[in-house]
């Protein structure tokens, strides 16, 4: 330890002491290129630029060097010079590499991506490559290792994720920092456009704390589109079973005083209408026919929309970005059958729906260099307003081919024979702050608080209980607070960061009955500290990676006290907590012709407390009951051979056991389940795509690609596997292929792409025995222009 | 619904030969077949996983669902048949499975589906059975099904609206169903129709009687010495003895889903065989019976003598209001006792465990024996309440939640 602290002290000494190599590099437009790596040749020593592409090398010995700068998106560029110890000054613009843009890149960590957090077990997606194909979040990250996405239908439909194994709202997802939950359905993994994403991070358990929430398994960062220029992308894609999906977004900037105004947007719509399998019944005498019916699913629309327009600065001295936004979105989707039903419902819905609305405000400021050279600064403020709406009118019973007999009374709906029309009022207030002060070279310190506040009040015209539940205001107010320490050394190779997070968890609710009579005031307050660690070390082309976190989610509104409708508040729920262990190694050949790279990621997350749903009779109410133990691997590689043709292949095994020891929680039955396999989730998945891609098919200056994908879900049971001898259901394996073939011309320009999910027809489920879409087709037109 | 199974039960008990249980405990051999016992378990939750698990005995060992049984598709309610055991539960719609012994083996059998939810059922010979299925909310009429159990059709399908209080937004809610002889009786609860399941007029006990098999409405015919007969899913409110007498019980408590709790006291009544009409010259005021107690069900066994289970409570704390719906309870507050109808006697069973209580009980008479699935949060297993000696004996453990049913099957013995 001592020792250490010398060396360190040494580094500090000796790197104020010396001389440097300085410049900024630039891109072909002049702007700043942030992240670029620069290494000395041949010493293998480096540093990354700033966000302004500025950057500084110290300690150098007088001689002769290669100075190489490369980074994802751009060629590599290389440039001798002769070092006298006198202080040089070395300016380089790089070239932008289309062909690189296309692929997709998976990065165990890459020089795109920020250099503090490279300790993290991380897995970064550039969604360049999709750009130009009809996707959203999900199907993006579908394809990473350890993420499983289960959804239940078509576009719009429920979905849950789960990453190495922990799932659901275990797992935070994050837009852009600011945690995704608290945008509501009508902004969600399964509807943000591709077009709008610049990269997705996933960090597997152990998360940092710039991510400033609490989560039990882990994170997922999606990031938009950043850059300081001026462009334009707009794109337009039908599809199969009514798809439309549409998007523009663009962005001018002032490059004389950093005026900036950017919009997104996105319109999504599809009928959802594919036929399903339905053994339809005569309800007059109760039988089931003994042939399935290929039935149009006909009440399954969805609708969603955005806008988003900003305006600030970027790029200025007083600010790396000022921004003032606001955001305007909505859905509407409508739900077929019941969610909790075997297959397809018997007895479809014919006119119940779900509706949102939301304004969303949004102020961040961001400056590195705020007062000082060491000080950077990362700022939100966002409110959410949002109106949301549940639809359950109608007193009349539908058919599988859309025929509706009205009921005999109208006070029931189509829903458990209870009618609904609970309208849901949210308010939201989110703010951030992040200070990272680097102490120097090698040690920083960073500073996180977060405050997530959340009122909800609603009312339903049938419902006195929702009105009792709701009618005044429920409150929750969420604050962390977290510090971290950085320390780089041994030229970057070994970079190790201790953190530590403080929450604070506040609900003042309301408890009520089924006649929504007598409510009597419930209040929670609760506090937690969690810790964790997160270390690397490179050596040449391998690196090592370990990283813990004790971590703990506190349960959610919904879960404490209820939704109005089937959910019974639970308010004695206490915090889930988790041990997430990961170790992991990444290898990497950047060949410039051939690079291939490959990491193995192996996990522990030892989860107790658990929240889970019990559900008896009409109601569903939640417990802190169970242990679960999970264990699995991770493998993800990429190789590209001669620039034309890339393999990316990965998968996951999971080992996932139930590790309560006794019934209920309490000591006294034991359990049947210890130690077993938990059911109904995958276990061994994976999937691996293999594309083309070259230029000059129909003039000299295009570009096509054509990849084949392949996806992978081995058979698991639905139930617990160690329960019955007979009649036990299991999801089967599942094969699917996607075919996409991608052209570009004008450099980029004009943009068109066709792709065909799931080739081979396959019957896909997800959830048991509901049946996903079959075979269908997509094609997509982009216009992407940079210079205006 | 038990009571004609037992009787037929009963008679086939008769011949039961002691020792061949000792050295065979798979099963009990009767003069006319050998029995095999099953228990359908809540054997996990997350996702709630339920068996239809064959028992070696009902009277010691383990019940483990553990590679052994049919797994059931949904969480399930199982009941007894003639020659066949049924299990139902929202599948894609309400679906009735049956399960037959063939060749000595549990065989899974045709099903069935309604469109209505249902909470009373009655098995009324080797080949009927009637359901009724209901909203719980509104003022829309039931469904009265009659069903061949043969085939697993439905032969039948009444609707009728009966019991509703439009007035008064009340709407009757079915509690429990029997038929005897050629009548249907109904007993059903009033509560709020908005689907509050308030309960703001049952201060009277109610039965509507139907033809039977025609099933047309007759009238209803109510008490007003006691409250609304049976609970929320009872399925044994109505419970007949071997002379054809229906005794009716009256919960009267928040524990049993009653809010505001009904004035009068948690009661018994009686329709004398043959009769229409409540017996008026028959009450139990259980509560000034046993000091205190309300019932939460109770199960008609043999000689006048009916197991209870009962509980007390404090009608101003609302955490009793659905306390007897928690079978995996950390407070349980179900305790056990035995009522003989005749002499007006309550006698608690101490040596039983409180248990959670549920939805429908797990209970099977044999003789003057029952059966019964007692359970929480750290216990479930099955007792043995003899009412003839008046005593309650630890019975197998079960290796899951708890019991939701506890059945048998005769396999004949062909010569």
């Amino acid at each position: 330890m001592k020792t250490g602290f010398f060396s360190i002290l040494i580094f500090i000494v000796s790197s104020v002491s010396m001389a440097q190599i300085a410049g900024h590099v630039k891109d072909e437009n002049g702007e700043g290129i942030p992240g670029i790596s620069v290494v000395v040749e041949p010493l293998k020593t480096g540093v990354s630029t700033d966000i302004n592409g500025k950057y500084m090398i110290v300690g150098l010995a007088n001689g002769n060097y290669i100075l190489s700068y490369s980074g994802v998106g751009y060629e590599t560029q290389k440039t001798t010079i002769n070092y006298e110890g006198r202080p040089l000054t070395v300016n380089i613009n790089l070239k932008e590499n289309v062909k690189e843009l296309e692929g997709i890149t998976i990065t165990g960590k890459s020089e795109s991506t920020i250099v503090r957090e490279q300790a993290y077990a991380v897995e970064v997606i550039e969604s360049k490559g999709f750009k130009n194909l009809t996707t959203n979040a999900n199907d993006i990250l579908g394809r990473v290792s350890g993420v499983n996405i289960r959804q239940s239908g078509g576009i719009g439909s429920k979905f849950s994720l789960s990453l190495n194994g922990i799932s659901g709202n275990q797992v935070r997802v994050f837009l852009d920092g600011v945690p995704m939950d608290y945008f509501g359905s009508s902004l969600s993994l399964n509807n943000f456009s591709a077009n709008l994403i610049d990269r997705i991070e996933v960090y597997k358990g152990v998360v940092p704390i710039h991510l400033s929430s609490d989560a039990l398994g882990g994170a997922i960062n999606v990031t938009t589109n950043g850059k300081s220029t001026s462009y334009l992308d707009a794109s337009y894609s039908m599809g199969s079973f009514g798809t439309h999906l549409a998007s523009l977004n663009t962005q001018y900037r002032n490059k004389k005083n950093g005026f900036t105004t950017r919009i997104k947007s996105f319109y999504n719509r599809s009928n959802n209408n594919y036929k399903v399998p339905v053994n339809l019944v005569n309800f007059e005498t109760g039988k089931e026919e003994e042939e399935p019916v290929w039935v149009e699913r006909f009440h399954d629309a969805y609708e969603s929309k955005m806008v988003w327009a900003e305006a600030g600065f970027t790029g200025t001295k007083f600010a790396d970005q000022l921004m003032v936004g606001v955001l305007y979105s909505d859905n509407y989707n409508e739900l077929q059958q019941a969610a909790n039903a075997i297959g397809q419902a018997k007895i479809p819905y014919g006119e119940v729906a779900t509706e949102e609305e939301k304004i969303i405000a949004n102020l961040a400021f961001n400056k590195r260099k705020l007062f000082t050279e060491k000080l950077s600064f990362n700022s939100y403020l966002v409110t959410v307003f949002s109106k949301s709406l549940s639809r359950d009118t109608a007193s009349v019973r539908y058919d599988w081919y859309g025929n509706s007999t009205p009921k005999t009374d109208n006070a029931t709906g189509e829903i458990e024979n209870r009618k609904t029309l609970f309208e849901l009022e949210t308010e939201n207030y989110l703010a951030n702050a992040n200070a990272e002060y680097q102490l120097n070279k090698y040690h920083s310190i960073t500073l996180n608080y977060s405050l997530n506040h959340l009122t909800v009040q609603g009312a339903d015209p049938y419902k006195n209980q929702n009105n009792t539940q709701f009618g005044e205001p429920n409150n929750v107010t969420k604050q962390v607070l977290a510090a971290s320490y950085t320390n780089t050394l041994f030229d970057e190779k070994f970079k190790t960061t201790l953190f530590t997070k403080y929450y604070d968890y506040g609900l003042s609710s309301l408890e009520t009955d089924y006649s929504g009579s007598e409510p009597s005031p419930f209040d929670v307050h609760k506090s937690n500290l969690g810790f964790g660690f997160s270390t690397t070390y490179k050596y040449d082309k391998w690196q090592l990676k370990a990283s813990y976190e004790k971590a703990t989610r506190f349960p959610e509104a919904i879960e404490l006290f209820g939704d109005g409708l089937n959910t019974v508040a639970s308010p004695s729920l206490t915090p889930e907590k988790s041990n997430n262990y990961n170790l992991g190694f990444l290898f990497g050949n950047k060949s410039a012709h051939s690079p291939f790279i490959v990491s193995v990621n192996g996990f522990v997350r030892d989860a107790e407390n658990f929240i889970i749903p019990v559900v008896q009779g009409i109601k569903v109410y939640h417990i802190n009951n169970s242990k679960v133990l999970s264990k699995g691997i991770d493998l993800s590689m990429g190789y590209t051979h001669r620039e034309h043709w890339v393999l990316s292949v990965n998968g996951t095994y999971l080992d996932l056991r139930d590790n309560s020891k006794w019934r209920n929680g309490q000591v006294g039955v034991e359990s049947s389940q210890y130690k077993v396999r938990l059911p109904n989730q995958p276990y061994l998945f994976g999937n691996a795509s293999l594309s083309y891609r070259n230029e000059e098919l129909f003039s000299n200056n295009d570009q096509y690609s054509i990849s084949l994908s392949q996806n992978y879900v081995y058979e698991f049971f639905y139930k617990w596997e160690n329960l019955a001898s007979k009649n036990k259901d299991v999801v089967p394996t599942q094969y699917t292929t996607n075919m996409e073939f991608v052209y570009m011309f004008k450099e980029g320009r004009y943009n068109a792409s066709f792709s065909v999910i799931n080739l081979w027809n396959a019957k896909v489920y997800d959830n048991f025995q509901q049946l996903r879409p079959g075979r269908n087709f997509n094609f997509k037109l982009r216009y992407f222009l940079t210079k205006i | 619904m038990y009571n004609k199974y037992c009787c037929y039960l009963f008679i086939a008990c008769i011949g039961l030969l002691s020792a061949c249980s000792d050295d065979d405990p798979l099963e009990d051999i009767v003069d006319n077949g050998v029995v095999h016992y099953f228990v359908g378990i809540e054997a996990a939750t997350d996702p709630t996983t339920d068996v239809l698990t064959p028992a070696g005995s009902l009277t010691e060992n383990l019940i483990s669902p553990v590679d052994n049984g049919f797994a059931q598709p949904a969480w399930m309610t199982f009941f007894q048949g003639y020659d066949q055991i049924f299990t139902t539960g929202y599948t894609s719609a309400p679906e009735f499975i049956s399960y037959e012994l063939v060749d000595g083996e549990l065989t899974k059998g045709e099903s069935f589906f309604t469109d209505l939810g249902i909470y009373a059922l009655y098995v009324v010979d080797e080949s009927k059975m009637v359901l009724i299925g209901s909203a719980r909310e509104g003022q829309s009429d039931k469904k009265i099904y009659l069903i061949n159990t043969n085939t697993m059709t439905i032969e039948k399908t009444v609707e009728t609206g009966f019991g509703n209080d439009p007035d008064n937004n009340l709407m009757a809610f079915p509690t429990d169903v029997a038929v005897r002889d050629d009548k249907l009786f109904a007993s059903y609860m009033l509560m709020s129709d908005d689907g509050s399941f308030a309960t703001t007029n049952s201060n009277e006990a109610k039965i509507a009687v139907f033809s039977y098999p025609e099933l047309e409405f007759e009238k209803i015919i109510s008490d007003d010495r006691a409250a609304n007969v049976g609970r929320y899913y009872t399925l044994n409110a109505l419970e007949e003895d071997e002379n054809g007498n229906i005794y009716t019980f009256s919960p009267s408590s928040l524990t049993s889903g009653y809010n505001p709790v009904p004035a009068n006291n948690s009661a018994i009544l009686r329709i004398k065989s043959g009769a229409t009409e409540f017996d008026p010259s028959f009450y139990i005021d259980f509560e000034t019976l046993s000091e205190g107690y309300k019932i939460n069900d109770m199960y008609y066994v043999a000689d006048g003598k009916a197991v209870v289970r009962v509980h007390l409570e404090d009608e101003t704390m609302a955490e009793y209001y659905w306390a007897a719906y928690a079978p995996t309870s950390e407070t349980p507050i179900l305790e056990t006792g035995i009522l003989d109808l005749n002499n007006k006697t309550f006698t608690l069973l101490e040596n039983v465990p409180k248990g959670g209580g549920g939805w429908n009980s797990a209970v099977m008479v044999e003789g003057k024996k029952l059966y019964l699935g007692v359970s929480n949060s750290t216990y479930a297993s099955i007792y043995v309440i003899d009412v003839e000696n008046g005593t309650a004996t630890e019975g197998a453990t079960i290796d899951g939640n708890y019991a939701k049913g506890i059945l048998s099957l005769v396999e004949p013995i062909i010569n």
